[in-house]
């Protein structure tokens, strides 16, 4: 790769996480919010295969200035303000299990690397000088550069300070920590095998060939804290005191890691990061081919601030009245958004992120929504291709599985639905057991009574749509909607935990099997003893962001028995987890394709929500912001990174 | 009237313990999600569930007799360590010394500005009724109270915030820390949400005192002190005001909770300012139980030592009320 870079600098950032999978909402993000923001924001999660047709070989670095063009046109300087309309509780590093928080970590850690391309070896290099994978696929050996230093004099991050953090927070017990799944492979869970290599490379090795573990490696992506830092919690297993420690909950031990500084936070309403004086990329711009010069010395702006907005249309009030310089616009508002002079809007067509309408089949949800027909039956009623056409103005590629249709895996014969009503009737009176039926226009239960289903949501614009869509289409069936609309953390925490035992169940007995195993707090037991916190049927705003080279990790997370998101308490009739391992012990990539298409086929047939679509995300910044790459996004490669954005006269226009 | 004020005083603190004391009767009554999380997690790693039920308990003294738990809990209270808030990442006491600054400075100089000129509008209308200025003052009092805040604040958002440019869309909470909480920024950004919030209880405060005036005005010691010659001025000021003011003033607490129930909570969402009122909502919409019960318990305080303020300032404004033998 040449000395390029220009100061777009259109290198995926949030693609450091990579594959993980994470919660995500479909609208209650304004701004640029990392994985998270998913419907309504702007910023892709996670890199597409080259295979499909959209994909395009064009380098998003090779427009680059030359190094003297750059470091003399680039103005340096101003305030860069962004708002969102997501809320999070920190930059809790140890505590990343949604977007939201990851994308205000990520501000000041870089991580491990991004990922430019499906070649295996097709990376970014940030706190990763090599990345390498062994001919057999059974090794990924990673090597760190020399220069990363923590904060609050903790010293140097090397190997050793990533075998602790596995050994000793990432995999154990009693930190519950999100992602702790990672670190083992294979249906039986056999644990990565970490190794240091020297003072600066780690060597994980998986027990067989894994064509799909240099994806799906969990070090590129993890924040790893220092030892001196969390050693005390790790004597007393003191999970509370390590998560509640300023340090870590403001990741304040960052040093020259990231390129932003946390300065403030005031809760529930802004963070402000400044520059980082010694950012560890600024030299390695200049030493190291592979990373673009534009990062000798980015970020541009003196200071990056996220503003909370309650309301999504104050904070594109601020953008007009130039007080705000990126807010993400909502489908149904992008018209108004199209041509002004004083703003430019960002298109962003690859979205990796699956809006549905969830459907809980666990013992607090109405027991009818564990039979297929019923399900099918509300995919008639809940019709994705109105949804997308009509609440989201076409601005969404409809899915009938979990990958979007630009994805290499989509498979041509996914099973669609036409939205009639008359077949959701008929599905619904087939469906249910006897005691269901219809009187009149009415589809009640065996109580005599309508049947009445709550469903809950984060409010806003599109999803209080989506929301009287599905009111006034569940009307027609004869079937009430009571609504519930609820925040972000309370819809994770009350609704979509499962850490409560079902009505009869004692708390002790919750759990998987003999072992009374808890994948996680998302799915701690079977659908018919481990429940939410609230009862619910129906779910809207929260979907996945996911990576599309590796949906056999998503669907089975999210739809595995056992597995880790299944929060639905979805039982498939067929072995998901075997099916996944199938596809990750394959030969290759091209020999996987098959069972991964397969697994969507089948979650296709399955309806296990209500599949509905994915994004394309609108970004509205003010015109004096420059560096955008060229909209709308040609790959899916591209991102909207402000840390090669500038003002164009280099301070903003208020 | 020292004893009627020492009893009362002692009265309000009866009546903060027993608001403490049903506090702590609700949550002994309520189940215990930690308890519940910490068992099961117990579980999950292969141990007893009811050890680590026992454990979870002893840790947090809940094993503890219930007087010894109470007992713990009213000194926890009064030494103001009201626990850890999931919403914000914050224990209590701090989130809610973060917050109530940027309340205050909004929420008190609209109660002085409302109380003052509502009054003086209030007074003058009775003074001379049915004319003009008046039904002037009448159409400005009733919209104001007909008005949706909400509505309102985003009609002015647009119009002199989007349109004009003449002041902020939103709140900037960094301004009041690096440029103070006088400075002209800050006074800048706070026109909008003061305006807003000044409509509803301006007119509020007019209409009432209004009506107040009214019934003072054919009372036989103002026709006394007209047949004296007092001035327009004492008449009113000195006489009418103060007699009105008696019931005016039993309404003052009610309308700074008023202001902050109706108004901060929906004025805050609005104009993205990090207060009292935006934090109640987000604990009470994420379900944030420590933070919930913070606000509630400050809210009653406020309402008991209001009251308190009230009852003292009846015997200052009218020396007839005589508590000297209760």
């Amino acid at each position: 790769m040449s000395n390029d870079s220009e100061p777009t600098g259109q290198v995926d950032q949030s693609e450091r996480r990579r594959f993980l999978t994470y919660l995500s909402a479909t609208g209650v993000v304004a701004g640029l919010a990392g994985c998270s923001s998913s419907g309504e924001s702007t910023e892709t999660a996670a890199a597409t295969a080259s295979e499909t047709a959209v994909q395009t070989t064009e380098d998003p670095l090779e427009s680059t200035p030359t190094p003297t063009e750059t470091e003399q046109s680039i103005p340096e300087g101003g305030v860069f303000k962004e708002a969102t309309t997501g809320t999070t509780n920190g930059l809790n590093a140890f505590r990343i299990g949604d977007g939201e928080t990851s994308d205000r970590v990520e501000q000041v850690m870089d991580g491990g690397f991004a990922r430019k391309g499906e070649a295996y070896e097709d990376i970014f290099p940030m706190w990763f000088e090599d990345f390498t994978v062994s001919d057999d696929l059974t090794q990924v050996e990673v090597t760190l550069r020399d220069n990363l230093q923590f904060g609050n004099g903790y010293g140097q991050v090397t190997a050793e300070t990533y075998i602790w953090n596995v050994e000793n927070l990432w995999t154990a017990d009693w930190t519950s920590f999100t992602y702790s799944y990672l670190f083992s492979v294979g249906k039986d869970n056999e644990p990565i095998d970490f190794e240091k290599v020297d003072d600066l490379t780690i060597r994980m090795t998986v027990p067989e060939p894994r064509p799909f573990f240099p994806y799906e490696e969990p070090l590129g992506g993890m924040f790893p804290l220092p030892r001196e830092l969390a050693q005390p919690y790790v004597d007393d297993q003191n999970v509370e005191g390590l998560v509640k420690d300023e340090e870590v909950m403001r990741s304040t031990f960052n040093g020259n890691l990231g390129p932003w500084d946390l300065v403030r936070w005031s809760q529930q309403s802004v963070m402000e990061f400044e520059r980082a004086d010694d950012y560890y990329l600024r030299k390695w711009a200049e030493e190291d081919d592979r990373v673009p010069d534009a990062y000798a010395e980015a970020p541009f702006f003196d200071e990056y601030h996220i503003q909370y907005f309650q309301k999504q249309s104050t904070a594109r009030q601020a953008l007009k009245a130039g007080e705000i310089d990126r807010v993400g616009i909502p489908s149904n508002k992008v018209a108004n958004w199209q041509g002004r002079e004083d703003t430019t809007l960002y298109e962003n067509p690859f979205v990796s992120f699956s809006s549905y309408l969830g459907i809980n089949q666990r013992a607090n949800g109405w027991d009818q929504l564990r039979n297929k027909k019923v399900r099918y039956a509300l995919s008639h009623v809940y019709h994705n291709e109105f949804v997308a056409t009509n609440i989201l103005s076409g601005h969404a590629g409809v899915q009938n599985t979990l990958h979007p249709k630009w994805g290499p895996y989509y498979p041509d014969d996914a099973v669609s639905f036409d939205g009639s009503l008359d077949e959701a009737r008929r599905l619904l009176e087939e469906g249910t057991s006897s005691d269901y039926g219809y009187s009149g226009d009415t589809f009640v239960g065996p109580d005599g009574e309508q049947v009445e289903l709550t469903l809950v949501y984060v409010s806003d614009e599109t999803d209080d749509l989506r929301a009287a869509y599905l009111k006034k289409r569940l009307g027609k069936v004869g079937i009430a909607l009571n609504t519930t609309t609820t925040s972000w953390t309370s819809m994770l925490g009350n609704y979509f935990r499962t850490n409560n035992p079902a009505e009869g169940v004692s708390e002790g007995s919750v759990g998987y099997g003999s072992d009374n195993a808890h994948p996680s707090t998302y799915n701690y037991g079977p659908w018919d003893k481990a429940v939410s916190a609230k009862p619910w049927d129906l779910m809207l705003t929260l979907g996945f962001s996911y990576g599309p080279l590796t949906p056999a990790g998503t669907v089975t997370s999210l739809f595995g028995e056992r597995e880790n998101f299944n929060a639905y308490g979805f039982t498939p009739d067929r072995d998901l987890v075997g099916m996944r391992e199938e596809a990750r012990t394959a030969e290759s990539i091209e020999t996987a394709r098959e069972t991964i298409t397969e697994m969507l086929r089948y979650l296709s047939e399955e309806r296990p929500v209500v599949f509905e679509s994915n994004p394309i995300n609108y970004t509205a910044y003010r015109d004096d912001v420059a560096g955008l790459p060229n909209s709308p996004a040609a790959s899916y490669f591209v991102d909207q990174n402000h840390d090669v954005m500038y003002f164009s006269d280099g301070k903003p226009g208020r | 009237m020292k004893w009627y004020i020492l009893k009362r005083v002692l009265w309000t603190f009866v009546a903060m313990w027993i608001a403490l004391t049903l506090t702590f009767g609700l949550i002994s009554a309520s189940p215990n999600p930690g308890q519940m999380r910490a068992t099961m997690s117990c579980a999950a790693v292969g141990e007893n569930p009811q050890e680590c039920r026992e454990q979870f308990r002893e840790r947090n003294n809940l094993d503890q007799p219930v007087t010894e738990r109470y007992k713990n809990y009213m000194v926890n209270m009064v030494t103001l360590n009201w626990g850890w808030s999931e919403s914000r990442s914050q224990y209590v006491i701090p989130a809610i010394l973060d917050a109530w600054r940027f309340t205050a400075q909004y929420a008190i100089p609209v109660l002085v500005i409302s109380t003052l000129v509502g009054y003086g509008l209030g007074l003058y209308s009775a003074y001379k009724p049915y004319t003009v200025t008046d039904y002037t003052a009448s159409f400005v009092g009733f919209f104001g109270i007909s008005i949706p805040n909400f509505w309102f604040a985003l009609v002015l958002i647009i119009l002199l915030g989007t349109r004009v440019e003449l002041v902020p869309t939103y709140y900037q909470s960094g301004i009041p820390i690096q440029q103070g909480w006088l400075s002209l920024a800050n006074l800048r950004q706070l026109i909008l949400p003061v305006t807003v919030l000044l409509t509803a209880s301006l007119a509020w405060q007019m209409r009432y005192s209004r009506a107040q005036a009214l019934e003072q005005m054919n009372a036989e010691f103002v026709k006394v002190a007209k047949a004296k010659g007092a001035s327009q001025y004492r008449l009113m000021i000195w006489h009418v005001l103060r007699m009105a003011a008696v019931p005016l003033s039993t309404s003052f607490v009610g309308s700074l909770l008023a202001i902050f129930w109706s108004g901060s909570v929906i004025i805050e969402q609005i104009f993205a300012i990090p207060g009292l009122g935006l934090m109640t909502y987000t604990a009470i919409v994420e379900q944030d139980t420590p933070l919930v019960l913070a606000t509630t318990l400050v809210t009653v305080f406020l309402a008991i030592f209001g009251n308190l303020l009230e009852d003292i300032a009846y015997v200052i404004l009218d020396p007839r009320i005589d508590y000297g033998n209760r």
